[in-house]
């Protein structure tokens, strides 16, 4: 069973911004973004996106995506030429300073060990790499334009992270990163006690959603990063670096003007948080205790009198009891017992209140639903029942497990899985029927479901590196974040398959 | 061949003498017999006898099969040794020519180091073939 220790307090929340942050001036900035991004969002939706995942054996090819508009493009017949990887090698320097005031003396040039994220909108190209401990970087990735980079120091760590929005690599090349002097941020959370150095600090770009390296805070609950100067809008986000301790995660924002030369400071006042053991029991649908390992967790949906979210994750022992540390407000829990046929379990969500000026808080026995027998029968879009389709449900919540079965040759299937809204997905293994997605509510027991396959349209074509086929591929068919379809390719580099057209 | 021709005389012996009969004549109903083919592992990420690397934060284990019995459900089970239930978040997908293909997606979580990967793909008619590869924690980015 995990034990939970409090982390500090009730959040007295004064925030001393020494320079002057303009709200304003930020909710513009982000009203902008947003417009800009739904226009993106739009003028994207209506191409077709094929993700293509090269297999670990074709090491000189890298993860990428082709775009196809279905109103021009023609879908059958394709031949996808895949970019050729080229590598961006080079080294991160930074300027070794610890200022602890506004006053900032000079550093000297080091080398800096960095974590370097390289990736392009609506893109799957990219990925998360690391420098080696001089800061020397060498990075594959497929020729092409618009690409995002960000670096973030690690160590030394206390150096502001770097942005670049639009980079185009077309060729290898050697590119050396100065990370630059960026702008102090500085201050104290107070109120933390011993546990201060659990709590990681780390600066998050408003826009971007890019992060820099956490840092933890010091026995007296101090913390001083530095940002770049080329990002205005900012957060401070504050949150545990140990999973045993509920403390919840908490984020700061503010705003750094282009001309600003001076440090920011941020301060934030904690006092006693007041943590409360909740206990309980859980037990089977048929009233028996549970013994096997559930996963239990819990989700904050609004804290008393404290901003900030908070996930707690714990399991039962082996007579069903467990035991957490939560803080009073409004939560969201979940019982979810193994996936497997040999488990009859199903999972259970609810919400409840954590009171106030509690120590303790019983929320008594918790009792499993029993799977449920989902049947039904598939048929073609005329109408005919459908062999060898592939049913999968995926769970909407908990931890998205899937259930799959085969429909027989009357094109009907019949599978035990929990009572829960699915994400649903048939895939035709024979005929001329596209691979159909829907969601569908939780389902009775017993429940006779009919499901008609879409028509659909066919997608079909070859995936070739340099003329030679690339097999045994994984191919994706995204429809901005719809994933439409996937398959495989064939040892000679074909596939085919049909999309859904209609919702 | 002098054997051979031995044990016919023989059996045409035997029809004679029991049957008044030149030769047997089997007249009873023919049943078919459906003969299996098991599933046959076409190809798999990591290859046979790798390790499975978890370097970054979604690492990818792929298995590509196919069954001559074209329309039989297979089932396909993923699990690491020394954790009791199975991998719940499997995904299944269809080629051409009748392949199939499953794939899990594992975290770069430490603790996985040391521990077995395996998959194992079931007919209709419990007939199986089974891939694991040892799992090596390299660091998630």
């Amino acid at each position: 069973m995990l034990a939970l220790k409090p982390c500090g307090g009730f959040l007295c929340l004064s925030i001393f911004v020494i320079s002057c942050s303009e709200h304003s001036m930020m909710e513009k900035s982000s009203l902008d973004a947003d417009a800009e991004n739904e226009a993106l969002d739009n003028m994207v939706d209506q191409q077709l996106r094929i993700d293509i995942l090269p297999n670990s054996t074709d090491n000189d090819l890298m993860p990428q995506s082709i775009y196809l508009d279905p109103d021009t493009d023609q879908l059958t017949g394709l031949e996808l030429k895949l970019n050729q990887t080229i590598w961006l090698t080079g080294q991160v320097q930074g300027f070794e300073l610890f200022p602890h005031t506004e006053t900032t003396p000079p550093g000297s040039i080091v080398p800096v060990a960095s974590q370097i994220v390289i990736s392009k909108s609506q893109s799957i190209a990219g990925g998360v790499f690391s420098s080696d401990e001089n800061g020397v970087f060498s990075i594959p990735i497929p020729a092409d334009t618009e690409y995002q980079m960000t670096v973030s120091p690690l160590a030394p760590s206390e150096l502001p992270f770097f942005v670049s929005e639009s980079l185009d690599l077309l060729n290898s090349q050697e590119t050396n990163l100065e990370l630059g002097f960026g702008l102090p941020v500085y201050g104290t959370i107070t109120g933390l006690g011993e546990w201060a150095p659990m709590v990681d600090v780390q600066l998050i770009d408003a826009h971007t959603g890019i992060k820099g390296a956490p840092q933890a805070l010091d026995s007296q609950g101090r913390f001083m990063l530095r940002a770049p100067s080329d990002r205005p809008d900012l957060q401070l986000r504050l949150q545990s670096s140990n999973d045993e301790w509920a403390c919840p995660t908490i984020n700061l924002p503010f705003r750094l003007e282009p001309e600003q030369q001076s440090a920011h400071e941020i301060t934030l006042e904690m006092g006693d948080l007041n943590m409360v053991e909740v206990t309980g029991r859980i037990f089977q649908s048929d009233g028996s205790r549970f013994y096997d390992r559930a996963d239990i967790r819990f989700t904050s949906l609004d804290l008393t009198d404290l901003q900030g979210a908070l996930t707690v994750e714990s399991s039962n022992d082996g007579e069903g009891d467990f035991s957490v540390t939560l803080l009073p407000g409004s939560w969201h829990a979940e019982f979810i017992p193994p996936f497997g046929d040999d488990f009859s379990a199903a999972p259970i969500e609810f919400n409840f209140e954590v009171p106030e000026n509690e120590t303790d808080f019983l929320l008594g026995d918790i009792n499993l639903r029993s799977k449920v027998r989902i049947v039904g029968q598939v048929a073609n879009h005329n109408g005919a029942p459908e062999a060898a389709v592939i049913v999968s449900l995926k769970e909407q919540s908990f931890k998205n497990y899937v259930y799959s079965v085969t429909t027989d040759p009357e094109g009907r299937f019949e599978l035990m899985a929990p009572s829960v809204r699915y994400d649903t997905t048939l895939t035709p293994s024979l005929g001329n029927s596209a691979i159909t997605h829907f969601s569908i509510p939780a389902p009775e027991d017993g429940q006779d479901i009919q499901w008609i396959l879409q028509e659909g349209q066919p997608v079909q074509g070859v995936v070739k590196n340099l003329g030679d086929p690339v097999s045994y591929a994984m191919i994706e068919i995204w429809n901005g974040e719809k994933k439409l379809a996937d398959s495989i390719t064939s040892e000679d580099g074909s596939f085919s398959l049909r999309i859904q057209t209609d919702e | 061949m002098t054997t051979f021709f031995k044990l016919m005389n023989n059996w045409h012996s035997f029809c004679s003498i029991v049957f008044m009969m030149p030769a047997c004549l089997y007249v009873g109903p023919i049943e078919e017999v459906e003969i299996n083919a098991p599933p046959t592992i076409l190809w798999s990420d990591p290859p046979q006898d790798e390790e499975m690397v978890l370097s970054s934060e979604e690492n990818i284990a792929l298995v590509v099969v196919t069954d001559s019995n074209d329309t039989e459900a297979l089932e396909f089970r993923w699990w690491v040794s020394g954790q009791s239930d199975e991998i719940g978040t499997a995904e299944i997908s269809v080629g051409i020519n009748n392949t199939k293909s499953s794939k899990v997606i594992l975290p770069a979580d430490e603790n996985l180091d040391g521990n077995r990967l395996y998959f194992t793909v079931i007919d209709s008619y419990l007939e199986s073939k089974q891939r694991s590869w040892d799992i090596v924690y390299e660091g998630g980015n």
